[in-house]
C-alpha cells in the first residue's frame, strides 16, 4: 500500500514538473509559431533558438516591482492568482497521457495504474468542476483590483461563463454516451475503431462546439474579452505586477495545454495512434509509444490554436452571449439528440460506428 | 472508491503550495519595493482617480444568469442519464431516450419562450 | 459625493487604443456607453501661432508634425497652399508636379495602412497590424530614398521639391504599385468576409448624409456614408485634375463601409501612382523663380547668385502679396485645409489649419452613445485620429 502510494506520488511530481516546464516553454512556442505567421523571427536572442527566453522571463518577473494598489482588497487580491495557478495545475490532474503502464510501475490500486495522475470514474465532471473555479480567479481578481478596467474585466468573465458553460457540458454528452463512462480513460479506450471526431454526424459538430467552449473557458483568443488589451488595457490583471501578473499568465499557457489535451482526449482518440501506424510495435514500447501519440496531437491542436488566435477579430461578448444561447445551445442540444438516435440504431443493429 | 483521490488530495496540497509559496510568495519575498502615492493608485489611464470602482454596477446580463442556472441542472442531469444510456438501450428500448427527449421539450418550451419574449437579447 | 447612476470612465489618455493621447470621458451603464466627452488637448504644440514667427519656408518642418501618419501630404498642403497665396501654381515644373502627386498617393497609402493595422489591431486581428506595418515599411524606404527621412520628410518645397529622385528609385515604385494591390487582397481576405469583423464592424458607428454635413466630416468619413466629396475631385489641386481614379462610396455609412472605401482608395492610389509614373519627364524639379525657390545646393557653392538668394531666403524669407487664402486638400483622413493671411511679409500673420481629424473627432459624440465599451475602440479606428493631427 505504501509502495503503491509512493509510486503515485511520484508520478505526480514527474507529471507536474513536466507540465509546469512544458507551460513555460509553451509560451516560447506560441511566439515561435505565431512569428512566421506575421513575418517575424520570433525570440531568438536568449540561448539556441530562443530556448532559455521562459526562463529569461520567469527571472524577470520575480524580480520585478511587487505592486499592491492602495485600494486592494489585499486577501482577495493575493488569492485571485492562486486559484489561477492552482486550477491551471489541478486541471491536468485527469488527463490521460498514455494506456496502462508497464508492469514495473504498476500498483495494487487499478486507478492509479494509468499514464495519468489518477484514472477517476468521474473525471469528466473533476475537470468541468475545476475548470468553473477557475472563473473565480478571473472574478476576484477583477474585483479585488479596484480599478475600473479590471472589473469591467472580471464582469465580462460572468457573462463568458455563462455564455458557452452549458453547450460545452452539452457538447460532450454525446462521447459520454458512446463510452458509458465518466473515466477519460474508458473515453480514449472507446474511440479505439473510430475516434470521436470522424462519427459523422454528432462527432465533428460536438467537436467545433467544444473547441469553442473550451477557448472561451481559457480565455484564449478569440475569446478574449477580459483580457482584450486593446478595449480593457488588459482587464482582470490590469492591477497585478510582477510575478503576480506573470501567474495569469502560467495559467493561461497551461491551461492552453489542457484545453488541447481534453480536446485530444475527448475527440481526437487520445493516446491512440493511427491504426496502421501500430503494427509491430514490440509490447515493451506500446505504453511510451502512446504518450508520444498524445504529445504530438496535442501539439499541434495547440499550434492550431494559436494559429486561430492570431488570425481571428475578437468578437464583442454580448456577441458571444448570443453565439452561446442562440447558436451552440440549440445545435449542441439537436447533435444530443441525433446522437442518441444514432447510438441507439448502432446498438440496436450492431453498427460500432455511431458510438 | 474514495482511496482513489489519495494521489489528487496529495497534488491539491502540493499546488496550492506552489501556486501560494512558489509563485505569488516569492514575487512578493525577492521584488523590490518602492511605493509612492502615484504608484499605487488604480490604473486610470494616466488621470487623477474619478469615482470608485466599487460603486453599483448593473448587470445587464442578470436574466441569462437564471437562465444558466436553470439549464446547467439540465445538463447536471444529463451526465448520469448519459452514462447508462446504453444500459438502458439494452433493457428498456427506446424508454431511455423517448424520456429524456420528453424532458427536453419541457425545457425547450421554456427555452423557446424566452427567446420569444426577448430575454436573450442583451437589455 | 451623490451617487450616480452611471459609472465614469476614462479611456485615455494613457490607453492602449486610444491612438496617442485621446482621453475620453465615458458614463457607462454597464457596459453600455451612455455619453462620450472626448477631452483634446494633450498634444497641443501650438503649431499655428509657432507659424506666426516662423518664415514661409521653415514653417514647412512643422506641418510634418501634423499628421504624423501621412506627413508627406500636410507638407505638400502647406506648399501648395503657399503657392497659391504667392500665384505661382502654373510656374512649377512638370516633373516637380508629378513627383508631388506621387509622393502624396504614397503616403495616402501609407496614412490608411496604418489606420488598417490600428483599427484591426483594435478589434483583435493583431497580424493584420504587422501586415500592414510591413508594408508601410516598404513605402517608408521608398520615402528615405529619396529625401533621407522616413517619417518627417519636408521633402517639398515651395517651387517644387527638394530633391529628384535617385537612380533607379522608378523600378522600386513600380515593383511597390505592382505588389500593393496583391496585399490589399491579402487583408480583405483576412478581414473582408470574416464574420467576427463584420459582426464587429457593420451597423457600428452610423453615420447619414444628414450628420456627414452637420459634424463637418470629410474624406474617408463622408465617402463612407455616400457623400461624394473628395477635394482632388471637387476642387482640384496639384494637377490631379488629369489622373483617372473613382472615388469609392459606402452606402450604409457604418463602420464596415467606411472600411471598405479605405481598402478601395488604397487601390485607387495605386492607380494614380502608376499614371504618374507613366508620366514623369525629365526636367527641373524647381520653378525658376530665385527670389521664392531655394537654389540647387550645388549652385549655392559655386555660383554667386545663388549664394546670394540662399542667404536671403535663410536669413529672411521671401515676401508674399498682402491677402489671404483658404487652400483645401484631400489627406488621407479627409480635408486639410490651410488658411494664410498674409500682410506682406516673410512670415504668415494668421495660419489656421483646418485639420480633418478634429472635426471627424467631434462624431464620437453622435455614434457612441448607446454602443458598447468595445465598441469604443472600434469607434475611434474608424474615425481614423491622429491626435497630432487634432490637437496641431
Amino acid at each position: 500500500m505504501l509502495i503503491s502510494l509512493l509510486i503515485a506520488l511520484a508520478k505526480i511530481l514527474v507529471v507536474m514538473a513536466l507540465f509546469l516546464a512544458a507551460t513555460a516553454w509553451n509560451t516560447l512556442f506560441e511566439r515561435r509559431v505565431v512569428a512566421p505567421i506575421q513575418n517575424r523571427v520570433g525570440p531568438n536572442r536568449a540561448g539556441p533558438f530562443g530556448l532559455l527566453q521562459p526562463i529569461a522571463d520567469a527571472v524577470k518577473l520575480f524580480f520585478k516591482e511587487d505592486i499592491v494598489t492602495d485600494r486592494a482588497e489585499k486577501f482577495l487580491y493575493y488569492l485571485a492568482p492562486i486559484i489561477s495557478v492552482s486550477t491551471a495545475l489541478l486541471f491536468v490532474a485527469m488527463v490521460p497521457f498514455g494506456p496502462e503502464v508497464p508492469s514495473y510501475l504498476s500498483t495494487d490500486n487499478p486507478a492509479w495504474n494509468k499514464f495519468s495522475m489518477a484514472d477517476l470514474n468521474v473525471a469528466v465532471l473533476f475537470v468541468f468542476a475545476v475548470s468553473s473555479i477557475a472563473v473565480y480567479s478571473v472574478l476576484l481578481g477583477g474585483w479585488a483590483g479596484n480599478s475600473k478596467y479590471s472589473l469591467l474585466g472580471g464582469m465580462r468573465a460572468g457573462a463568458q461563463m455563462i455564455s458557452y458553460e452549458i453547450a460545452m457540458g452539452l457538447s460532450i454528452m454525446p462521447v459520454i454516451m458512446s463510452a458509458s463512462s465518466l473515466s477519460l480513460h474508458e473515453i480514449v479506450v472507446a474511440q479505439h475503431d473510430v475516434w470521436n471526431v470522424f462519427r459523422l454526424p454528432w462527432g465533428p459538430v460536438g467537436f467545433v462546439i467544444f473547441l469553442m467552449a473550451m477557448l472561451a473557458e481559457s480565455n484564449r483568443a478569440p475569446f478574449d474579452m477580459v483580457e482584450a488589451e486593446q478595449e480593457l488595457v488588459g482587464g482582470y490583471h490590469t492591477e497585478y505586477s510582477s510575478m503576480k501578473f506573470g501567474a495569469f499568465f502560467v495559467a493561461e499557457y497551461g491551461n492552453l495545454i489542457t484545453i488541447s489535451a481534453l480536446i485530444v482526449t475527448f475527440y481526437l482518440g487520445g493516446w491512440q495512434g493511427l491504426p496502421f501506424v501500430d503494427v509491430g510495435i514490440p509490447a515493451w514500447l506500446a505504453p511510451w509509444l502512446g504518450i508520444v501519440w498524445f504529445a504530438i496531437k496535442t501539439m499541434l491542436l495547440v499550434a492550431s490554436l494559436v494559429w486561430i488566435r492570431w488570425t481571428f477579430p475578437r468578437p464583442r461578448y454580448d456577441q458571444l452571449m448570443g453565439y452561446g444561447w442562440k447558436v451552440f445551445f440549440p445545435i449542441a442540444l439537436g447533435n444530443l439528440f441525433v446522437a442518441g438516435v444514432l447510438i441507439y440504431l448502432g446498438q440496436h443493429f450492431g453498427i460500432g460506428y455511431f458510438g | 472508491m474514495p482511496g482513489d483521490f489519495l494521489p489528487i488530495f496529495f497534488y491539491l496540497l502540493l499546488v496550492i503550495a506552489i501556486a501560494a509559496g512558489g509563485i505569488v510568495g516569492l514575487s512578493r519575498l525577492i521584488g523590490p519595493r518602492k511605493d509612492t502615492a502615484e504608484k499605487l493608485s488604480p490604473y486610470e489611464c494616466g488621470v487623477p482617480l474619478v469615482g470608485d470602482a466599487r460603486g453599483k454596477f448593473p448587470m445587464k446580463y442578470y436574466v441569462i444568469g437564471m437562465l444558466f442556472i436553470l439549464f446547467d441542472i439540465e445538463v447536471v442531469f444529463f451526465y448520469p442519464w448519459a452514462v447508462i444510456f446504453k444500459d438502458l438501450n439494452k433493457d428498456f428500448g427506446l424508454f431511455g431516450l423517448a424520456e429524456m427527449v420528453v424532458f427536453v421539450l419541457i425545457l425547450l418550451v421554456g427555452y423557446l419562450y424566452v427567446w420569444r419574449k426577448g430575454a436573450l437579447e442583451w437589455e | 459625493m451623490a451617487e450616480s447612476r452611471y459609472m465614469t470612465l476614462n479611456m485615455g489618455p494613457q490607453h492602449p487604443s486610444t491612438h496617442g493621447v485621446l482621453r475620453i470621458v465615458l458614463d457607462l451603464d454597464g457596459e453600455r456607453v451612455v455619453a462620450a466627452k472626448p477631452v483634446i488637448g494633450y498634444l497641443h504644440r501650438g503649431i499655428e501661432k509657432l507659424a506666426e514667427g516662423l518664415t514661409y519656408h521653415q514653417i514647412l518642418p512643422l506641418t510634418d508634425r501634423l499628421d504624423y501618419t501621412a506627413c508627406m501630404n500636410c507638407n505638400l498642403g502647406y506648399t501648395w497652399a503657399v503657392e497659391r497665396l504667392l500665384g505661382i501654381e502654373s510656374e512649377i515644373p512638370a516633373r516637380a508636379a508629378t513627383i508631388r502627386i506621387i509622393m502624396a498617393e504614397l503616403s495616402r497609402i501609407g496614412g490608411h495602412l496604418i489606420w488598417l493595422g490600428s483599427h484591426a489591431g483594435d478589434i483583435g486581428a493583431v497580424t493584420v497590424f504587422i501586415y500592414a506595418f510591413r508594408e508601410r515599411e516598404w513605402i517608408y524606404e521608398l520615402f528615405e530614398d529619396v529625401c533621407g527621412q522616413r517619417m518627417t520628410v519636408s521633402y517639398p518645397r515651395v517651387g517644387g521639391v527638394s530633391q529628384d529622385l535617385p537612380a533607379g528609385w522608378i523600378d522600386k515604385c513600380r515593383a511597390f504599385c505592382k505588389e500593393m494591390p496583391k496585399r490589399v487582397d491579402e487583408y480583405e481576405r483576412l478581414l473582408t468576409n470574416n464574420r467576427i469583423w463584420q459582426a464587429r464592424t457593420k451597423n457600428v458607428g452610423t453615420l447619414s448624409e444628414a450628420d456627414v454635413y452637420e459634424w463637418g466630416l470629410s474624406g474617408p468619413m463622408a465617402r463612407g456614408s455616400g457623400v461624394e466629396y473628395d477635394v482632388r475631385r471637387v476642387l482640384p489641386y496639384g494637377g490631379y485634375e488629369n489622373y483617372d481614379f473613382l472615388i469609392p462610396l459606402g452606402e450604409t455609412g457604418d463602420t464596415y463601409d467606411r472600411y471598405l472605401v479605405r481598402m478601395q482608395e488604397m487601390r485607387q492610389s495605386v492607380r494614380i501612382v502608376e499614371q504618374a509614373l507613366d508620366r514623369l519627364e525629365d526636367g527641373p524639379i524647381m520653378a525658376d523663380i530665385p527670389r521664392i525657390a531655394p537654389p540647387p545646393k550645388v549652385d549655392v557653392g559655386t555660383k554667386i547668385e545663388a549664394l546670394i538668394h540662399h542667404f536671403h531666403l535663410v536669413l529672411e524669407g521671401f515676401d508674399t502679396p498682402k491677402g489671404e487664402i483658404y487652400f483645401p486638400s484631400e489627406a488621407p483622413k479627409g480635408e486639410l485645409g490651410f488658411y494664410l493671411v498674409s500682410d506682406g511679409g516673410p512670415k504668415p500673420y494668421r495660419m489656421k489649419i483646418r485639420v480633418p481629424s478634429f472635426s471627424n473627432l467631434q462624431s464620437m459624440v453622435r455614434m457612441a452613445p448607446g454602443r458598447f465599451l468595445a465598441d469604443m475602440v472600434t469607434l475611434v479606428g474608424t474615425i481614423d485620429i491622429c491626435l497630432a493631427d487634432v490637437d496641431k
